[in-house]
């Protein structure tokens, strides 16, 4: 840079006086500063396309549609992307374009069923490649001061389908703040004014130097869905927490559940506990309404939002101390935070099974017909479950595992309890003759002949 | 689907990050230590019966705060006291009334619980000026309530004497709900003025209340505020920092940019009546929702009217008096309005219609003037991610009467505009684009030429690009430019008097491993010509590989180059007919 600012001075002298010279050296140096951050990270900032299944039950027929559109940041080499669970959530097929190409993608693990619905969702891109990534170990959200420049790269409104990302200047406006939509409940987040819109949900949140901040994923507005400089960004700090969980094979780990209700005491000297839930952390570590939670972890908590940051942002499993008031005492209490799915079904509450959301769904990778004879199999689709299980066009369905599917009807509300990658025993008859197979469901993308 | 090219490795490593260092860092730490100075003097003002729509005030002398007037008053009148809330201290404070403008819609309150709070000193009047760095402090949405408040930079966008007010632009800091009351910042953390609960009449722009003139209110009164709000600040030293010389360099780019700056009106045919009061057209409104604190009529409309929006801003582009700007304005595809052109020095000049573009939705006008000075364009290779950019624009396009206003921010993006908007290249930027930018410049920190700022007023192509819908067309940080580079392929063609309209090829495609397959070929355009395609011979069954030797893998690659061309152009197919590859040209037709 400091050639184009000498340039510009030479510039300056040869043609007429310029009072600005310098301060304009001083103004394009910035300039290239922060056009090099952008060149620099972009190649790993994603549009991610959510792709909604259609699934037509009389004729087996599935198909995928675009459903809604993110922005996504690779992390690892192998192509791991950090996201927002309300960007892929109910997708029954992701994709995912970078600067290289567009990359098919699944959903691997997500924050969505902990005791708060988390938002941080890692998905995985497909393709033999070794991807451009910004390290998720590296960067710190922690004491980020207010008026921090930072940068929002992404896809609002799908302007970077082709790969190349919008970047948004903005600055920190503050911290440790709290919001929520949709069920999703944001703790302890950083606000910018960098303009985020739909769009960019999913998306990035960088320093000036380069480093990954957080993911941008709400707004308060004005106006509809339309930016009012007041975006919010889940830490790097707290997605931290998640990362060693989320990147394991079929482990999920979700936010951690205490039980606590609190309110801020009228004079902020604490957080005045107001319930505890029974079977609950909190209750079994002896906490009591009307206790007044003084410290968390070492941290001082003077009212609600400072008790709020400090304990719903944690996942589950996380050893916490909280030291507290009952009267004129001081005690302490130690726990670990229960995972809520099983305080539950400790208490009761589990949910009972029911059909899986499309988007789940194992497939045989089949359209079918119904006749008075049975369910014949019209089509195959090549490289689905029935393809690689030998069946043919022309067969009849008999039997999935032990139940009959003399209909359509028996056909779609059983497989509608199977998820894909079940591995399942299906009777069939051909010629005359019947036949077992041994099938391993198909997802939505290979029953719609798109997927991996 | 098709999944364009799973191309191979890019780049392997991992994309590490660097210190932060240089001008970038210096411009950084001032605007740290300004919120730093100025957050401990941010006071949250409880409303009574607006829970949670607070207002945000300011320490301005020892137990003295400075808030907005009529969010606060019943029936004209203010309440003797008043809750606050303190940075850092928990509980709710009593605050009582000290004095009150009207003018300035101000008020003062007296709060012996915040004397510790150190007030924030006052700059200088003679220091405000357009393109300067500022910080609004404040609760928006009611964040930082219960912690700290809210910070937003931008720019001051305008400066008006006349009325009083600084007219401050902030990119990034319109006065949500809950910052109306707050206090503006200059980077040294002296305070500038106050958010007044008022906007700009295009709604994007925060009006703020100088400081300057709180305090000759107040004195002029001589009551109890008169003996609080201090004297004027001597001169501060002259300073050499980053910050400065943006102020000064965005400063000067607007001044130039302001130079190619025009307004075009629309007259009215025989039979149309022109709207009577001034724009806008729509009953304002105060960011509240409620009236604000002056609300001027609303213009009356009378049947016929032309609309408000047929007054647009357009730009200089040729020494003999040729501008370039919105189709819409001319009335196309109808026969064309009157046109007038209305100069920064006031003066205005018949303009005829000399050529039209309907692709990028531009029409080029002469005036009868010569010797203007069009801006030297920004090379195209010169476009990066990151510059800084500044929009410029008339509030109420009314050059002469009023001085332009500047938007600042960086371009977000460069590059082809997806398949939501094929036509052309676009520079994208977050600098906050309303609809008085429309048709102006967008220009870099010399004040060198980026684009001509989109119309995206006529079109569905609005809630495509921005995401807005319904009455609502504002500003989301999502602005568009037409890059110089795209207007100047078209600039001669426009100049010779062509009217031209969007390419028509007359086939539809499908995407096959093998190619794009053509399904089936139009065999005349509406007009009842043969289309390109029937011309050339082009048939069903045809593979096209790629156009005027670029690969087309996708039907939104056909369409994009398509797009690309007008009616009348020619373009080079190459394509496989049976064992067959072959080039075929093809001249475009109109739809």
């Amino acid at each position: 840079m400091r050639h184009a600012a000498l340039l510009l001075l030479a510039v300056a002298a040869a043609g007429e006086e310029d009072p600005l010279a310098q301060s304009r050296a001083r103004v394009r140096a910035l300039e290239a500063e922060m056009e090099a951050v952008i060149a620099k990270v972009a190649p790993a900032v994603g549009a991610v396309t959510n792709y909604m299944a259609l699934f037509d039950e009389k004729t087996g027929r599935v198909a995928v549609t675009p459903r809604s559109l993110g922005s996504g940041l690779v992390v690892t080499q192998d192509g791991y992307m950090l996201t927002n669970v309300h960007v892929v959530e109910g997708a029954g097929y992701l994709t995912v374009a970078l600067p290289g190409g567009i990359y098919p993608a699944r959903l691997h693990a997500d924050t969505s069923q902990g005791a708060v619905k988390g938002d941080i969702a890692l998905i995985k891109l497909g393709g033999d490649t070794r991807f451009p990534f910004v390290d998720w170990r590296v960067g710190e959200s922690k004491n980020l001061e207010p008026g921090t420049f930072v940068l929002a790269l992404g896809n609002p409104h799908g302007h970077a389908l082709d790969g190349t990302p919008m970047a948004t200047l903005g600055i920190i406006s503050g911290n440790g703040r709290a919001a929520s939509e949709a069920g999703f409940l944001y703790v302890d987040v950083i606000q910018t004014d960098a303009e985020i819109n739909p769009g960019n949900s999913g998306g990035p949140l960088f320093d000036m130097a380069g480093h990954f901040l957080g993911i941008n994923g709400l707004m308060s507005s004005r106006q509809g869905r339309s930016n009012s400089g007041v975006g919010f960004s889940i830490p790097v700090d707290q997605i931290r927490l998640f990362m060693k969980s989320l990147l394991k094979e079929g482990e999920t780990t979700g936010y951690g559940f205490h039980g606590l209700v609190v309110d801020s005491t009228p004079d902020e000297s604490g957080a005045k506990v107001l319930g505890v839930h029974g079977g609950s952390p909190a209750d079994e570590a002896g906490l009591r309404p009307s206790d007044v939670i003084t410290k968390v972890k070492g941290e001082a908590v003077k009212n609600r939002t400072d008790f709020v940051n400090a304990m719903d942002r944690l996942p589950e499993k996380t050893l916490v101390a909280i030291t507290y008031r009952r009267g004129r005492n001081v005690k302490t209490a130690k726990f670990r935070l229960a995972s809520f799915a099983e305080w539950q079904e400790s208490v009761g509450r589990a949910t009972p099974q029911g059909p899986l959301p499309v988007a789940e769904r194992g497939f045989l990778g089949a359209e079918w017909n119904e006749e008075p004879t049975g369910v014949y199999l019209s089509r195959v689709v090549p490289g689905a479950a029935a393809d690689r299980g030998k069946l043919l066009a022309g067969d009849i369905l008999l039997r999935i595992e032990k139940t009959d599917v003399p209909t359509v009807k028996a056909l779609v509300e059983c497989l509608a309890t199977l998820p894909s990658g079940a591995k399942v025993k299906v009777g069939y008859e051909r010629e005359g003759k019947k036949r077992d197979a041994v099938l391993v469901l198909s997802t939505v993308a290979e029953a719609a002949g798109v997927g991996q | 689907m098709n999944l364009r090219g799973l191309r191979g490795p890019l780049l392997l490593a991992c994309l590490t990050a660097t210190a932060p260092g240089g001008e970038l860092a210096v411009a950084e730490g001032a605007v740290k230590r300004a919120a730093a100075l100025a957050r401990p003097a941010v006071v949250t003002v409880i409303t009574a019966d607006q829970k949670d729509v607070d207002l945000t005030g300011v320490v301005i002398a020892p137990s003295v705060v400075l808030t907005a007037r009529s969010p606060l008053a019943r029936d004209g009148k203010l309440p003797p006291s008043i809750s606050i809330r303190l940075p850092g201290r928990g509980s709710t404070l009593e605050a009582s009334l000290l004095d009150d403008d009207e003018k300035t819609d101000t008020a003062l309150y007296k709060a012996d619980s915040a004397a510790g709070v150190k007030a924030l000193s006052p700059a200088r009047a003679e220091d405000i000026h357009e393109g300067m760095w500022v910080l609004l402090v404040g609760n928006a949405f009611g964040q930082g309530r219960e912690s700290t408040p809210t910070l937003s930079l931008g720019v001051v966008s305008a400066v008006s004497r006349e009325r009083d007010q600084v007219l401050a632009f902030h990119a990034s800091a319109p006065v949500n709900p809950g910052a109306i009351g707050a206090p503006v910042v200059d980077l040294t953390g002296d305070l500038v003025g106050i958010a007044a609960n008022a906007v700009t009449d295009d709604g994007e722009q925060t009006v703020v209340v100088p400081y300057d003139a709180i305090r000759a209110a107040y004195l002029g009164k001589e009551g109890k505020g008169s003996k609080v709000v201090g004297r004027p600040p001597p001169p501060r030293p002259i300073a050499s920092r980053i910050d400065d010389d943006l102020g000064k360099v965005l400063e000067d780019a607007a001044k130039r940019a302001a130079r190619v700056l025009v307004a075009v009106r629309a007259m009215p045919l025989e039979g149309e009546l022109e709207v009577i009061a001034g724009l806008p057209a729509q009953p304002k409104e105060g960011a509240h929702g409620q009236p604000p604190a002056e609300s001027p009529p609303p213009a009356r409309r009378v049947p016929g009217a032309l609309r408000a929006y047929d007054r647009s801003s357009g730009l200089v582009v040729g020494e003999d008096g040729l501008i370039l700007c919105p189709l819409r304005i001319t009335g196309w595809p109808q026969a064309s309005r009157p046109l007038v052109v209305d100069l920064v020095d006031g003066q205005s000049f018949p303009a005829t219609v000399l050529g039209t573009d309907e692709r990028l939705r531009v029409a080029l006008l002469k005036i009868g003037l010569t010797g203007m000075k069009p801006l030297e364009p920004v090379p195209s290779e010169e476009l990066r991610a990151g510059q800084l950019a500044i929009a410029l624009g008339y509030p109420h396009l009314r050059p002469g009467q009023e001085t332009p206003q500047l938007t600042f921010g960086i371009v977000s993006r460069t590059g082809a505009l997806t398949d939501l908007h094929p036509a052309f290249d676009a520079i994208a930027t977050d600098a906050a684009v309303s609809e008085s930018n429309r048709g102006g410049p967008l220009v870099d920190v010399d004040g060198r030429l980026l684009g001509m700022i989109l119309d995206v007023n006529d079109t569905n192509v609005q809630g495509y690009l921005t995401g807005a819908r319904g009455a609502y067309a504002g500003n989301a940080g999502l602005g568009f430019a037409v890059p110089w580079s795209v207007i100047a392929r078209i600039l001669p063609r426009l100049k010779e008097g062509r009217a031209l309209r969007n390419a028509f090829l007359g086939i539809a495609t499908s995407e096959t491993p093998q190619g794009l397959e053509v399904v089936d070929v139009t065999e005349k355009n509406s007009a009842g010509q043969p289309t390109g395609a029937m011309e050339a011979g082009i048939t069903k069954g045809d593979l096209i590989l790629a156009i005027d030797g670029k690969q087309v893998p996708a039907t939104r690659d056909l369409k994009r180059a398509i797009a690309s061309l007008s009616a009348g152009d020619k373009m080079t197919l190459h394509i496989r007919r049976g064992d067959k590859e072959m080039d075929v040209t093809v001249t475009l037709t109109d739809r």
